[in-house]
């Protein structure tokens, strides 16, 4: 189905090649997972086999490309794909429409077919999905899990026989991971050719017939899972762990723990309609590292912005080391740094960027003292060498360096990190791992909201448990 | 005021569930007489067909059944109204500029602005985003058209949460966007919510622009809709009571004269 | 004629003029709401930034017609969702007309700096045109037409500056190496 022979490719502009030799074929009923460190060709491979190479970014390829027997060089990728379907890290910027049905109707709108058939083929499709419920939900609604699946319905929809899937479980908490398991290994089962791009590998373990590791435009190694258990050869790749355990339920509570840095005492907060987020609630975050656990709309990010002061309908009484904070202020001793890196880079250079993070949260220094401790944080978080270049054209791993720079920048007693290593490789995720360590270290308190098993193993020693209606039930008992 | 509006599309995504009076007629219907009663206001002069036009659109309004929006817009235009009087009041003392005239002659102008947005409030607040879109399909406009709309459509909410979030990101920062600090700093304050809003979009242009070339949505095609919007029988009767307002409107300025005091000003 | 129409945009172009129409859209009605509707200074804001994206989406969409394309797509979608001014909409749109006739008086969307003649003269033709049909609107007492002059003029100075900040975000987007040519 997919079939690559000596395949080099180069985009414009470039001068190094983005993929070099690469021979590769995927069958019908087969399951193929690509990994690699960011940046080692994994994406120019799916660009690849969807056509947008050469067509769309145009630049040079040599050797053959065929998608079920079809050269891509001599085709559209209109024509493509109705071979191909690929589906993204965040399925909903591929969406046009508002509505569910909507959006799975609009390919074949605008492919031309009768009302009928396309209402007929929708409900087909949701009916294998088990989306039926969820059909006239508005897109913004829907949960990471649900916005996959109505991603992968829509291929399913176009007929396509090939399915590439571009690190599908970023995004995902680790039930959907699971769900979205057993339906790939569905699709399988019916004969699907199917690619994955994806850091995280333990979930593809059970379902993956082949893995293929690239390095620097190259593939480097190509077999099954056992080619993966050498510690070294992942460490030398930068590549995820293979063997996760489910850590969550050991982490201590927040209640047994000693040395508090953060006291709350009777916190309320509720939206409109929705009760019982948080009544009365009374808790601590200590020193070290805390994951904030909990299911989606548990309210973890909410706590996380009335921590922060961000959101300032806080009521209850708020202690930090002993001293009890005016709300006002809490703004002042906490940094949250939010899920999206990109709306949180404003200025034309890194070294702007943290100068102003300086600049705004200290007001009684000179000029030359804020520049230092803008260069120590451009040292310390190892940015030094791109503080001329602009923040937006970073690499993720980069700017989420850049942007903890920015929260430590005014030397909060608490850190709050809302999924800091989602989408990340494994290079990546120790770098930022290391980080939250020696911040720790230092003695701030940091707090994560992740769904990163590999994250939650390796640093975090405490959790506190959403939403605290449930855990104070569970205390009682 | 017009951004009051907009905020509220967002929500009324979500509030398709109980359909009940404008909500049912066609978004075609609205659009037709939104259309026609607007331009029929900017014709016509005599006060007495501003009065009629003023009192159809105004009973139409009302069967959005949202009074709340009704008093925070017409106690927009009144304040606009009290200080457009309150100088005319003041050049007349000086000038005699009114000549005699009645105030109620310089209404002309504000009837119209009320006709147009009584006209326009239902069309915005009784239809729902998807419907909009659906009846954009039904009208077959070429794709060139079609697409940007939709784009555009599906983009809005999305933007306004995005704009959420980039000020959440700066309040962390300990940045607030505020009256006061838009005035203090306008060209930092513009620069930080601009620069992640314009990188955002390149950004969204570029994978949405990629996703419909992989969804094979090509120049040729020609998009069937698989929903239907259907005309009902209130649709015809409300089309027909407008039509009946503005031609008895148009009879009114031609038929019946307006008293000196009451004319306007400047012919 | 409507078939070469048909081609001119591509599905990418199309796409870019749509986001960028709502991000304009959204981005004006977020600072008229922090700035608390009509003072100079939001009012001078807005202008700017509405100007400067315009310009942006000009150069990533060089093709004749994007003006007119873009403030047709705009208008009547804030027509539809918010009941924008229906009189300043018929300004608008004659206003793009002339913006593109500039384009191709100096030798159309292949001059280095065609976005900026059309948007200028876009801006200037809008601001001309509005106060006409303000005119139009309030013909029976052209007194209040005068009160309406500074919010036009505060408008078109926020425009002119939006020109000079539309071509530094183009030169800052080539730094970052997101737009090329």
């Amino acid at each position: 189905m997919i079939r690559l022979e000596n395949v080099t490719y180069k985009y414009p502009y470039q001068n190094k090649e983005a993929v070099k030799n690469i021979n590769l074929s995927v069958k019908s009923g087969e399951l193929v997972v690509c990994t690699g460190v960011s940046g080692c060709g994994k994406t120019t491979l799916i660009r690849l086999i969807n056509g947008l190479c050469p067509h769309y970014y145009k630049g040079e390829l040599s050797g053959d490309v065929f998608i079920c027997n079809e050269n891509t060089k001599e085709k559209t990728i209109g024509e493509l794909s109705n071979y191909t379907g690929s589906l993204f890290q965040d399925p909903e910027q591929q969406f046009f429409a508002l509505n569910v049905d909507d959006e799975l109707a609009f390919a074949l709108e605008c492919k031309g077919l009768d009302a009928d058939t396309i209402k007929k083929e929708i409900n087909k499709t949701a009916h294998e999905f088990k989306i039926q419920h969820i059909l006239s939900s508005s897109v913004n609604d829907l949960s990471e899990g649900q916005k996959q699946k109505v991603g992968l319905a829509g291929i399913i929809l176009q007929k396509a026989k090939v399915i590439i899937l571009d690190e599908p479980t970023a995004n995902l908490d680790v039930e959907s991971t699971d769900e979205l398991a057993e339906k790939i290994k569905y699709l399988k089962l019916q004969g699907y050719a199917i690619l994955i791009v994806d850091h995280r590998l333990y979930w593809t373990k059970d379902i993956a017939d082949r893995f293929i590791v690239m390095s620097k435009g190259e593939i480097v190694k190509e077999g099954d899972f056992s080619i993966l258990l050498n510690n070294e050869f992942r460490k030398i790749y930068g590549l995820r762990d293979i063997e996760i355990t489910d850590n969550r339920s050991t982490l201590a509570d927040y209640k047994n723990s000693s040395k508090n840095i953060i006291n709350i005492e009777n916190l309320s907060f509720n939206y409109k309609g929705k009760e019982n987020l948080f009544n009365n609630a009374s808790f601590t975050v200590p020193f070290g590292v805390t994951a904030i656990l909990g299911e989606n709309g548990a309210g973890k990010t909410t706590l996380a912005k009335l921590l922060t002061g961000i959101n300032k309908n806080i009521t209850g009484k708020i202690t930090i080391n002993n001293k009890e904070i005016d709300k006002k202020i809490l703004v002042k001793t906490a940094s949250l740094v939010l899920q999206n890196a990109d709306f949180q880079l404003y200025m034309k250079s890194t070294y702007d960027e943290i100068y102003m993070s300086v600049d705004v949260s200290h007001n009684n220094i000179t000029e030359d003292e804020k520049k230092e401790i803008t260069n120590n944080l451009l040292n310390q978080f190892d940015l030094y060498h791109l503080k001329e270049r602009h923040p937006q054209s970073l690499s993720g791993g980069e700017k989420q360096r850049l942007v903890i720079a920015c929260a430590v920048a005014k030397e909060p007693s608490i850190i709050i990190l809302d999924e800091p290593t989602s989408g990340l490789d494994g290079r990546n995720m120790m770098r930022i791992t290391n980080i939250l360590q020696n911040l720790a270290n230092k003695g701030v308190a940091v707090v994560v909201i992740t769904h990163d098993l590999e994250l939650i193993n390796n640093i975090c020693q405490y959790a506190i448990r959403l939403p605290f209606s449930d855990s104070l039930k569970q205390q009682a008992v | 005021m017009q951004e009051s509006f907009a905020v509220n599309t967002s929500l009324s995504v979500k509030n398709n569930i109980q359909l009940k009076g404008l909500y049912l007629i066609d978004v075609r219907t609205k659009l037709i007489i939104t259309a026609l009663t607007s331009l029929a206001a900017i014709i016509l002069s005599s006060i007495y067909a501003q009065i009629v036009l003023l009192a159809a659109s105004f009973i139409y309004a009302l069967y959005m059944r949202k009074p709340k929006v009704m008093v925070l817009t017409y106690l927009f235009v009144t304040i606009i109204m009290i200080i457009a009087v309150t100088s005319i009041y003041i050049i007349n003392y000086f000038t005699n500029f009114m000549q005699g005239r009645s105030y109620f002659a310089i209404t002309v102008p504000f009837m119209r602005m009320v006709t147009m947005v009584n006209v326009v409030l239902p069309l915005a607040f009784t239809t729902n985003i998807q419907s909009i879109l659906t009846a954009l399909k039904s009208f077959n406009l070429p794709l060139f058209i079609y697409l940007p709309v939709a784009v555009m459509i599906r983009f809005i909410p999305a933007f306004i949460n995005d704009i959420k979030q980039i000020m959440q990101s700066l309040a962390t920062r300990g940045i607030e966007v505020k009256f006061i600090t838009l005035l203090k700093q306008p060209v930092k304050m513009g620069r930080y919510l601009f620069m992640p809003l314009l990188f955002r979009s390149l950004r969204a242009s570029e994978e949405l622009g990629i996703a419909a070339e992989l969804k094979g949505i090509g120049n040729d095609v020609k998009v069937t809709p698989y929903k239907r919007l259907s005309f009902s029988i209130n649709d015809l009767l409300l089309l027909i009571s407008f039509a009946t307002v503005l031609v008895s409107a148009f009879f009114v300025q031609s038929y019946i004269e307006v008293p000196e005091s009451l004319r306007s000003l400047h012919r | 004629m409507y078939k070469n129409l048909k081609h001119h945009w591509s599905i990418q172009e199309l796409v870019t003029i749509g986001v960028f129409a709502a991000a304009a859209k959204v981005i004006t009605m977020v600072v008229a709401l922090a700035g608390g509707g009509m003072n100079p200074v939001t009012l001078l804001i807005k202008n700017l930034i509405f100007t400067t994206f315009f310009i942006v989406m000009l150069y990533k969409v060089r093709k004749s017609g994007t003006i007119m394309l873009f403030t047709f797509v705009s208008l009547i979608v804030s027509l539809l969702l918010m009941g924008a001014e229906a009189s300043t909409s018929l300004g608008m749109f004659m206003a793009s007309f002339i913006g593109e006739f500039f384009i191709l008086l100096f030798g159309g969307m292949k001059n280095k700096y065609a976005p900026i003649i059309g948007v200028a003269a876009f801006d200037l033709s809008y601001r001309v045109l509005s106060m006409f049909l303000a005119y139009m609107v309030m013909r029976e007492t052209p007194e209040i037409v005068y009160a309406v002059i500074p919010i036009i003029a505060i408008g078109y100075l926020g425009a002119i500056i939006g020109l000079y900040t539309g071509i530094k975000a183009v030169k800052e987007l080539r730094y970052a190496g997101i737009v090329r040519s």
